[in-house]
């Protein structure tokens, strides 16, 4: 429905020589839809806000009634309000031609049968060239490069051809606040994309079903009519969408051959807690994406470093003898225990990121292991459930007690605190789950919680004009917003900084009245605290000193995110590449290729641009951090387990990996979802040389072509030059003025 | 480097220290009453002074050679060599390199090279091809690089020719299956950007795939598989334009994109060969340049000692 004010008032009009009356703010589509006139639709659905009339379809005649005058086009019913005296026609020759020329214009780019024949009903496209009685043998347009497929996620099959950019599907991942679907390309190449123009599977789409049910045509249509339901099992460990099905295939059945479980069918799901509460729609829509496993005693469910595809919901049974019993634990140094009716392995899975633990089962079980669409629908309809409870408690108890692998960012502050007090705590915390890129905190509000990351990661936003600058990145085990608790710590209790989470994360929030409660009660941990508070202000002074920026938008170029990147200058560069041996010697192994974006004759070489918002730093292991004082980022070889992520994460390709034979460990092969730490692999990027005062491969280039530049700089050097090219073709030489004369 | 505006004060600076000797050698022409000769106190200073320039100007390559803080300068005696930017080291290399040969002429009166084949002109003449060469690099140095960045739109890494050469040549040959005797047989697809998949049989007369396949055994494949291809009609792209308008003739649509992508192959390919002939122009004196640098510091410093011996 479109937006109404409140206090609405009636206006009356004519549709088709028929008096109606509607409110003011109604659209002439409602207006009509209300007094049971047809008009007929396509972009729009009542069902999903706004109405942006791009098809055209619902042309209606509009005539003044006042006036007498006719509208000078057609109007889209779907976004025209009503007016008082309005005279409205929708079944005129001249608006009947007019849609039978949209359709048949939509229709010529669009495939005959759209999908195929069981699907062919369902389009709302070929619907209508039903309705309108057009001939179906319509000439079409010429393809010279045809509209591609995109089957890599397990449960949807996008088809571009058949896109008619209605943008129905992008208004409903709006709705559902995932903002994953966006517009893109122009004229013939124009469609819709997720993410950044990545296939379905690798962006952060939770496969929800929205754009299927919103999707007036075959372009997303659930996957199962093509791939059948038996092929869409997950595989563990190794990824379930790739585009290599056949692979996928004989995994599967291997799977299945090897009893190692079952389909779990629709009607099945619904007895399980976890699945109760979600929609039989959308269950309908993701069939084959659980996989019911019996699991062994000391069967080990996923090891550390693997790509967590899938998530595991271990079984509750009503009959079970020993319901409290842990029946998988997670191999920390304080192994983590995990009964029945609990989740295993859902926030990597949320977020695709490596498992940090391994999981071991130590009492036979059962679990359902799903895909990441169906642990997002199960995740969501809990959200308020018991799970949500128990999950809170148990992920502040883990905090509290400190059982991270993560040392030294739980540095065991809170591990004094008393039972009775982390009882208390359970009471009164809240669990916040936040989508990707949410600001959980913005800098200058007052600090009224203190919050531990449960899961996910947050970064720590030093915002200037026109961007921000991302000075560190929380992993879980971390927690914020103490330093503006603290007594003496801040004059103002207002947050330092905005801290926004990069994907998926969950956090608990203690409020500031229970955190002063705390310190009152244990002031060996308030020591502990303003002690860290203090090291983490000189930073921020270190940071605030340093990261002012002035940055604008450049779309020629679109380095504004660089904060220090490698230019090399082609019209002096020999190619000699002393920048790589220096590289390679200072290094042991080479960051940079020279190699890379080419703006005027400038070379921005493929070596670390140690970004304002490094999508890269994202480690579990706290391994890639931003150095205080040469404000680069970095990675600690002794921390790196090698797992790849931000390898993955770098758009720029810039981060490495060696295993421990020195071999660089191939890109296509960690993609492809390799455990890069049974490799004992070694990530490895740009980290400006900490020791010299100038990274040496600028030091080391003997012909001054190699410099580090921040995007500003770069800018304002191509400004300076561009400049000095106009003023000396401007500036009249000694002969030509003589001549002149 | 390129020498620009930004050389001026070590231009400057080599200039003052050039006439400075120039006077000192004809202060002292004047004081002798005749040119000061090698043996003489005069002639020795300009001697050492332009040995020591040209032992300096050779150290480069020792800086350029380990450019960061590797075992080498761990050494105390050896931590000197890698102070100062490398930029600066190459300044002075030009410079110093240049004022050492003057000097060198100051000491040795002029272009006095001695008599032939012996050390002094084995020395001089090598010393003189130095400076010369020295210089082409300076020039080249300047100018190249604008040029390959001009020329090479598509320039890749020096290192990586050859497999992006290989790489060319498999395009081809996938590209070429269908047209084969065995791909016919078989009816491999043919594959081309913004053709359809069709086999060879459907598209094109017998006549006219053996018309391609010929072309490409016996002009195209050889051209792509050569290091160094000197072939007038491929490796020019003025005569390569008419090897494939003749290719074209008589050619049905559908199969004019297997024949566009040849072409880009091959196009690919000769630039690649004007890359590596420009990376040679650029750095092959360098191995001229190095080797005879090398000989004269070391017969330089044999003509020292073998001076120093008879003058005593």
């Amino acid at each position: 429905m479109s937006e109404i004010a409140a206090h609405a008032s009636k206006v009356t009009l004519k549709i088709n020589n028929r008096q109606i009356e509607a409110t003011s703010g109604q659209t002439i589509f409602e207006a009509a839809l209300a007094n049971s006139i047809d008009i007929p639709i396509l972009c729009h659905n009542p069902a999903i806000d706004p109405p942006v009339g791009v098809c055209r379809i619902c042309v209606v005649e509009v005539t003044d009634g006042k006036t007498g005058k006719k509208d000078r086009a057609f109007s889209a019913a779907c976004v025209r309000k009503v007016d008082e005296g309005l005279i409205v026609e929708t079944q005129t020759p001249d608006v009947k031609k007019a849609r039978h020329t949209l359709v048949q214009l939509l229709m010529a780019d669009h495939p005959h049968n759209c999908r195929d024949k069981a699907h062919q009903e369902a389009c709302e496209l070929e619907r209508l060239l039903k309705d309108f009685q057009i001939a179906p043998e319509l000439p079409t347009l010429p393809h010279e490069k045809p509209r591609n497929q995109d089957p890599s996620a397990p449960s949807i099959l996008v088809n571009h051809a058949a896109c008619i950019l209605c943008d129905r599907c992008v208004r409903a991942c709006a709705e559902k606040t995932y903002h994953i679907i966006a517009r893109h390309g122009k004229g013939y190449d124009a469609g819709i994309a997720f993410g950044l123009g990545e296939p379905m599977h690798t962006s952060h789409c939770v496969s929800c079903g929205a754009c299927v049910d919103a999707c007036p045509t075959g372009a997303i249509t659930p996957a199962h009519d093509h791939y059948g339901v038996e092929e869409l099992v997950p595989r563990r460990g190794d990824g379930i969408a790739r585009p290599d099905y056949v692979s996928h295939k004989k995994n599967l059945r291997d799977r299945i051959n090897n009893g190692e479980g079952r389909i779990c069918h629709i009607k099945d799901l619904h007895e399980f807690d976890i699945f109760r509460h979600v929609s039989v729609k959308f269950l309908d829509q993701n069939p084959g994406c659980v996989f019911r496993r019996p699991l062994k005693k000391g069967e080990i469910l996923f090891r550390e470093g693997e790509r967590a595809e899938t998530a595991f919901y271990i079984i509750k049974d009503e009959h079970d003898p020993y319901p409290e019993e842990t029946r998988v634990k997670l191999l920390t140094e304080n192994p983590i225990p995990f009964g029945p009716g609990e989740l295993v392995g859902d926030m990597s899975c949320m977020n695709l990121y490596p498992h940090t633990a391994t999981a071991e089962v130590v009492f036979d079980c059962e679990v359902l292991e799903m895909t990441r669409n169906m642990l997002d629908l199960a995740r969501n309809s809990m959200a308020t459930g018991e799970y949500e409870k128990k999950y809170g408690r148990r992920a502040l108890e883990f905090q509290l007690r400190c059982n991270t692998k993560n040392k030294e960012n739980c540095s065991g502050v809170f591990s004094t605190l008393s039972p009775e007090f982390i009882k208390y705590l359970e009471d009164r915390i809240t669990l916040v789950r936040c989508g990707p890129g949410q600001t959980i905190v913005q800098k200058g509000d007052e600090a009224k919680a203190f919050y531990f990351i449960s899961f996910g990661f947050v970064k720590v936003v030093h915002p200037y004009v026109g961007g921000e600058f991302v000075v560190a990145s929380l992993s879980p085990g971390s927690y914020f917003g103490e330093m503006e608790l603290l007594k003496g710590i801040t004059e103002e209790k207002k947050y330092l900084y905005t801290c926004k989470t990069v994907h998926h994360a969950d956090l608990l929030r203690i409020e500031a009245d229970d955190f002063e409660l705390m310190m009152d009660k244990f002031p060996k941990i308030r020591e502990q605290l303003v002690k860290e508070a203090k090291e983490h202000l000189e930073k921020n002074k270190k940071f605030q000193e340093r990261a002012q920026f002035e940055v604008k938008h450049d779309p020629e170029t679109g380095l504004e995110e660089a904060y220090s990147m490698l230019v090399l200058d082609l019209d002096k560069c020999t190619r000699c590449d002393q920048c790589v041996v220096a590289c390679a010697e200072t290094h042991d192994y080479n960051r940079l290729v020279r190699d890379g974006k080419t703006v005027d004759h400038y070379l921005i070489a493929s070596a670390c641009r140690h970004c304002h918002d490094p999508l890269c730093m994202v480690c579990h292991w706290n391994a890639i951090q931003r150095n205080p004082e040469s404000l680069a980022v970095t990675i600690d070889p002794e921390k790196c387990v090698g797992c790849g992520q931000c390898a993955l994460g770098c758009p720029y390709g810039n981060i490495k990996l060696f295993d421990k034979i020195h071999n660089l460990v191939s890109f296509s092969k960690f993609e492809a979802g390799i455990n890069t730490i049974d490799l004992e692999a070694k990530a490895t990027s740009c980290d400006l040389c900490p020791g010299y005062s100038v990274p040496n491969c600028v030091r080391a280039c003997p012909h001054e072509a190699a410099e580090r530049y921040s995007a500003a700089a770069f800018n304002k050097k191509r400004e300076d030059e561009k400049q000095k090219l106009e003023q000396r073709h401007n500036k009249k030489s000694f002969w030509s003025k003589w001549f002149a004369n | 480097m390129q020498i620009d505006e930004t050389h001026r004060t070590w231009a400057v600076w080599t200039a003052a220290l050039l006439a400075a000797a120039a006077i000192a050698f004809i202060l002292c022409w004047i004081f002798y009453r005749r040119e000061p000769a090698g043996g003489t106190i005069p002639g020795i200073v300009f001697g050492f002074a332009g040995y020591g320039l040209m032992a300096y100007a050779f150290l480069l390559y020792a800086r350029k050679k380990y450019p960061t803080q590797s075992r080498i300068w761990q050494k105390r005696s050896l931590r000197w060599l890698n102070k100062g930017a490398v930029q600066t080291w190459m300044r002075g290399h030009i410079w110093l390199g240049a004022l050492s040969y003057a000097f060198i002429l100051f000491h040795s009166r002029g272009l006095r090279f001695g008599n032939a084949f012996t050390v002094t002109w084995v020395l001089m003449w090598s010393f003189t091809f130095v400076v010369v060469t020295g210089l082409l690099v300076a020039v080249l140095q300047t100018v190249m690089p604008r040029f390959m960045t001009v020329s090479l739109p598509m320039e890749s890494i020096y290192n990586d020719i050859r497999v992006v050469r290989k790489k060319l040549l498999r395009e081809a040959n996938e590209l070429l299956r269908p047209f084969s005797e065995k791909g016919r047989r078989e009816s491999v697809p043919v594959l081309a950007r913004g053709a359809t998949a069709v086999t060879v049989t459907t598209v094109v007369s017998e006549a006219e795939a053996d018309k391609l396949w010929n072309t490409y055994q016996g002009k195209i494949k050889p051209y792509l598989k050569l290091r160094d291809a000197f072939r007038p009609e491929l490796s020019s792209s003025r005569t390569a334009e008419d090897v494939f308008t003749r290719l074209r003739e008589g050619m049905p649509e559908r199969i004019r994109p297997v024949i566009d992508k040849l072409e880009e192959i091959c196009r690919e390919k000769r630039d690649l060969d004007r890359q590596v002939t420009l990376h040679w122009v650029l750095h092959g004196w360098l191995l001229v340049h190095i080797p005879l640098a090398a000989l004269v510091i070391i017969l330089g410093a044999v003509h020292a000692i073998m001076s120093i011996h008879y003058l005593s």
